[in-house]
């Protein structure tokens, strides 16, 4: 176009202040206040994982018998002194037994995505940066992961490995979340893979290399940090997915051994009391969809804050 | 198929009955026009179009853009009239505007008249509005790789203009779009009927655009940039393609354009857009042999010419145009200008006229007894 | 088209033989084997068991008989009901888990797709805040957690419908809970998709030249916006296909319907290998057809796709 004053975009003249790229995200974050409120409640319910034997007002698996039997050995409903969300048939107290499943959920949440980012991120780079066959065995293999109905295959691992010694680490918890993470993995390695094959086309990466920078520090110095938003995105929000998975998993009764139960368990457990004592079950699956609730949250705050050109997609 | 029905469809294709009769009448000016629509005359006013004092800002976070500024024109019926600009000056708002196809929210016009054929539009419900849209003003946009419906037929699209408001068949429509779309030169029409538009090039996707503006003759033809996404080679053929059929039709048009070249090809006379104003309007020749504002002098001799040295360079116009939000009482063009005085910061100028009839401009400068001749 | 049905179709055998290897080998590598789970046997009986069900012959030719009977339809034998095989199993609870999945899948689309759609129109407004809060809840909500839900309202509050036996149409309320519990999370992934899609699709310059002809605002909507929005909420179709059939193990237990995702969930906690094995793979076959079937519907709504 050789009419120069195309060249004058329109609109305004640069007078906003200039900051950084993660400040910017930061500050669109903080505005969003669906994604504050599901912040919040994530970081409330970490520090109760964290904290949770600690604050317990009775071990998890401890039968209060005697006030059991004082109630006619019906459980005990919620809101009353000592046992604030009441007990189970056992006498159990619920709180106390919520607190050790947030330490389950919240430990799904980290160890799940742990294990996708320890084995998504190196395959996703490796079939990006070296492509050719290694690329293509990837490919495959995603194909193939997502062939299989994810909560199948997790089933199946989980069924013919719990009698292990794998299955029993972790009160049979490391299984769980190994298993989903296995699953997990393939959608970080497609998205670190996709982010990086487009990065690698760029000038700096050119530039880069024009200059002798060896490979490991072009993929580690120049495209991760650059492929970083998105990955932060799935990692925040693969974890609703991932607590979902575990508690459908407790739910059938695969998981963590007696006494320990996540909040999927809880609420299977609580179902046949569903008549006599609601509680047992709208409690713990109250604290289920908070937490799938506020992850989705965040998520979808970050992914609007992180990137602009997605807001209003959702 | 002998016998055809008003509303016959094809199986499987949507259902559409738009017929005009659908169209609730509210307003004594939507029946004036609806009147008018059943007579047949072709002219029922003194002007096409008369636009007084037409405002149009664009509410947002940042705060209120007068993207369109107290802008007024006059169109003669066939008359081509073009609307330059830069970038953002308003240009395309302002046609948007005339159609009020502005997106509301954000954008809304706020205030002034547009009489188009001795009916005003702004007193027209949008259910009204609908009897005038595709029948009295076509509309073809910039981009032609995005104003075509991807999971439509190029046939469909432009038919579906002609059943509207011509209150065709569907093979009636069916066969003046045939006829559409071979006028706009597009080889066996009739074949081409059924492909849908990833099937054709930019070129050929604004003659499909301009087929559906002109599908059912209307009086004004809106062309925003109609050729900024084109091939230079290709911009030509359509630039003729609408002069050619604007004539043949009697249609007048506004041609939307940033490139003063081609306005002056095409149009008899020019508004010359800047910061959301018209600040220099008149026929063609004057504007480019007395230019009487700096800001149209900055457009002239940005025009690269072809009998300057190889390698001169472009001339530009320094600076950007003006923040929309809150204009100060200064001439708008002010900050840019190499004339500028004090009285341009203190004051705008009005648009008034020059030696030539029909010649205004908006220049303290230039007006008689200023610094600038 | 009909070429790239072939190559999709031949491209499933590989993934369902990758498929078919991972879990023969789990079932293998599941220490104890069939029989360790009841009361304690002898080591003749266990080795009789064996033979019988030829698990003493090498691996090897274990997943050949157990792939060639497959590939022939037979599932193989259950190894808690002697008397019945897999095929029994499935034969019974087949129709009632696709009654189940199709009404499912009915109600998400029937009301997913009105709800997205009314939702950007009315962007803002009382229905957007309607299906916004529909798919919040049926995203943050397990399918269990709604079940249970669902049951504590409905059933033991207001008895408006049992809480199980499902008998067909032949007794209408009792599908009306579990059908809404498995389709809830649908119809939230499909109007969430649909709202944003047509959210998007309002902006577009086709919806603004269909303006510019003075089309109907019901045409515009109905002829010019509603099939491009669906191109993208038909890519997740697919997902939540799996998600149904998935899904309907949950509902199944809970709702004590009497199809094969219940018998799954049973044969889970029986240690019924015969059964998982051969119902993982014929999901997992269902599952590759589902998305086959998706995608063909995909090049069909939008005619710039073109497999070849």
């Amino acid at each position: 176009m050789a009419n120069t004053t195309a060249v004058l975009d329109r609109g305004k003249v640069a007078t906003r202040r200039s900051t950084s790229l993660w400040g910017d995200a930061w500050r669109r974050l903080i505005r969003n206040r669906l994604a504050v409120v599901g912040g919040v409640v994530v970081l409330t319910f970490m520090l109760l994982a964290l904290l949770g034997p600690i604050v317990a007002p009775f071990p998890y698996q401890q039968q209060n018998l005697t006030e059991l039997a004082a109630n006619d050995h019906r459980p005990i409903s919620p809101f009353t002194a000592p046992f604030w969300l009441g007990t189970d048939h056992l006498g159990r107290d619920l709180l106390s037994r919520i607190l050790d499943g947030a330490q389950i959920s919240m430990t799904v949440a980290l160890v799940v995505q742990a294990v996708v980012l320890i084995i998504g991120l190196p395959v996703g780079a490796a079939a990006a940066w070296y492509g050719g066959r290694v690329d293509t065995i990837l490919m495959r293999m995603t194909d193939v992961v997502y062939a299989f109905p994810d909560l199948l295959f997790i089933i199946l691992l989980n069924v013919t490995l719990r009698e292990t010694w794998f299955g029993h680490a972790m009160d049979g918890l490391l299984l769980v979340f190994v298993a989903i993470g296995i699953v997990a993995w393939v959608g970080m390695a497609r998205l670190v893979r996709g982010q990086l094959l487009s990065l690698k086309e760029t000038e700096f990466v050119e530039a880069a290399r024009a200059i002798g920078v060896s490979d490991f520090k072009i993929v580690t110095r120049h495209l991760l940090p650059n492929a970083l938003g998105p990955m932060i995105v799935a990692v925040t929000l693969g974890i609703p997915g991932a607590i979902l998975a575990e508690a459908t998993l407790a739910f059938i009764g695969i998981g963590a051994h007696a006494p320990r139960a996540s909040w999927g368990k809880l609420v299977a457990d609580g179902q046949q009391f569903m008549v006599s004592a609601p509680h047992l079950v709208l409690i713990p699956a109250i604290f289920v969809a908070l937490a799938l609730l506020s992850f989705t949250f965040l998520g979808d705050g970050l992914r609007d804050a992180l990137d602009p050109k997605l807001k209003g997609k959702q | 198929m002998t016998v055809t029905d008003d509303r016959d469809r094809a199986p499987g294709s949507p259902e559409v009955e738009n017929l005009p009769e659908d169209i609730t009448i509210e307003t004594e000016e939507g029946r004036r026009l609806a009147a008018q629509l059943a007579d047949d005359k072709d002219r029922h006013a003194r002007k096409l179009l008369e636009v007084r004092n037409l405002s149009t800002q664009f509410f947002t976070r940042d705060g209120v853009v007068h993207a369109v500024d107290d802008v007024s024109f006059e169109l003669d019926y066939g008359e081509t009239l073009g609307l330059v600009g830069e970038s953002g000056c308003g240009k395309s708002v302002t046609a948007l505007s005339l159609t009020r196809l502005v997106a509301n929210p954000p954008g809304r016009i706020v205030a002034g008249e547009i009489i188009l054929d001795g009916i005003d539009v702004l007193k027209l419900t949008s259910e009204e509005m609908r009897l005038l849209r595709g029948k009295k003003i076509g509309f073809i946009f910039q981009d032609p790789m995005t104003s075509l419906n991807p999971t439509l037929t190029i046939g469909f699209q432009i038919a579906e203009s002609a059943r509207q408001h011509l209150k065709l068949s569907r093979k009636a429509a069916d066969d003046r779009a045939a006829e559409l779309l071979s006028k706009v030169g597009i080889p066996r029409a009739r074949d081409r009927m059924g492909d849908y538009p990833h099937q054709f090039s930019g070129g050929m996707r604004q003659r499909v655009m301009i087929a559906i503006a002109l599908a059912c003759d209307p009086m004004l033809l809106l062309a925003d940039e109609p050729t900024t996404a084109l091939d230079v080679t290709i911009q030509a053929q359509i630039l003729e393609l609408i002069r050619s059929l604007s004539e043949e039709f009697g249609t007048a048009v506004i041609l939307i354009t940033h490139d003063l070249g081609i306005a002056a090809g095409m149009c008899n006379r020019i508004n010359v857009m800047y910061a959301g104003r018209i600040v220099e309007t008149g026929l063609v020749d004057d504007i480019f042999e007395n230019p009487r504002m700096p800001y149209s002098w900055g457009l002239l001799n940005s025009l690269p010419r072809l009998d300057e040295q190889k390698n001169a360079r472009l001339r530009t116009i320094e600076g950007l145009p003006p923040d929309l939000i809150n204009p100060g009482p200064e001439c708008r063009f002010s900050p840019r200008c190499p004339y500028v005085r004090d009285i341009c910061r203190q004051q705008e100028p009005d648009l008034l006229p020059r030696e030539e009839k029909g010649h205004l401009a908006r220049c303290h400068g230039t007006e008689p007894g200023g610094w600038i001749q | 088209m009909v070429g790239y049905i072939i190559r999709r179709v031949l491209w499933i055998v590989p993934v369902l033989f990758v498929v078919s290897v991972i879990t023969f080998s789990l079932m293998k590598a599941a220490p104890g084997g069939p029989w360790s789970n009841g009361k304690p046997l002898s080591q003749r009986a266990i080795a009789q068991l064996d033979h019988k069900y030829g698990l003493d012959k090498p691996v090897i030719d274990q997943y050949l008989t157990w792939a060639g009977n497959m590939l022939r339809g037979d599932m193989g034998p259950s190894y808690r009901y002697p008397t019945r095989s897999v095929n029994d199993i499935v034969a019974d609870g087949v129709g009632t888990t696709v009654h189940l999945g199709v009404m499912a899948f009915l109600l998400s689309v029937l009301v997913g797709i009105p709800l997205g759609v009314v939702a950007a129109l009315r962007h803002n407004g009382i229905p957007d805040y309607i299906a916004t809060f529909v798919s919040v809840l049926g995203i943050a909500t397990p399918s269990f957690v709604i079940s249970i839900f669902l049951l504590v309202f409905f059933s033991a509050g207001l008895h408006w419908f049992p809480t199980h036996g499902w008998r067909g149409w032949e007794r209408p309320e009792a599908m009306v809970l579990p059908t809404i519990a498995l389709a809830l999370f649908p119809i939230a992934q499909i109007a969430r998709y649909t709202r944003a899609s047509m959210l998007e699709v309002t902006r577009k310059d086709y919806v603004r030249t269909a303006h510019s002809k003075g089309l109907k605002e019901r045409s515009v909507v109905l002829v010019h916006m509603i099939r491009n929005a669906l191109i993208p909420v038909v890519t997740i179709l697919g997902p939540l296909l799996a998600f149904l059939i998935t899904g309907s193990f949950i509902i199944e237990t809970i709702f004590s319907v009497p199809g094969i995702g219940r018998f799954y969930v049973q044969s889970i906690g029986q240690r019924d290998y015969g059964v998982i094995m051969a119902m993982t793979m014929m999901f997992a076959v269902v599952i590759a057809v589902l998305n086959l079937v998706v995608d063909v519907l995909y090049a069909y709504i939008d005619p710039r796709i073109h497999y070849s």
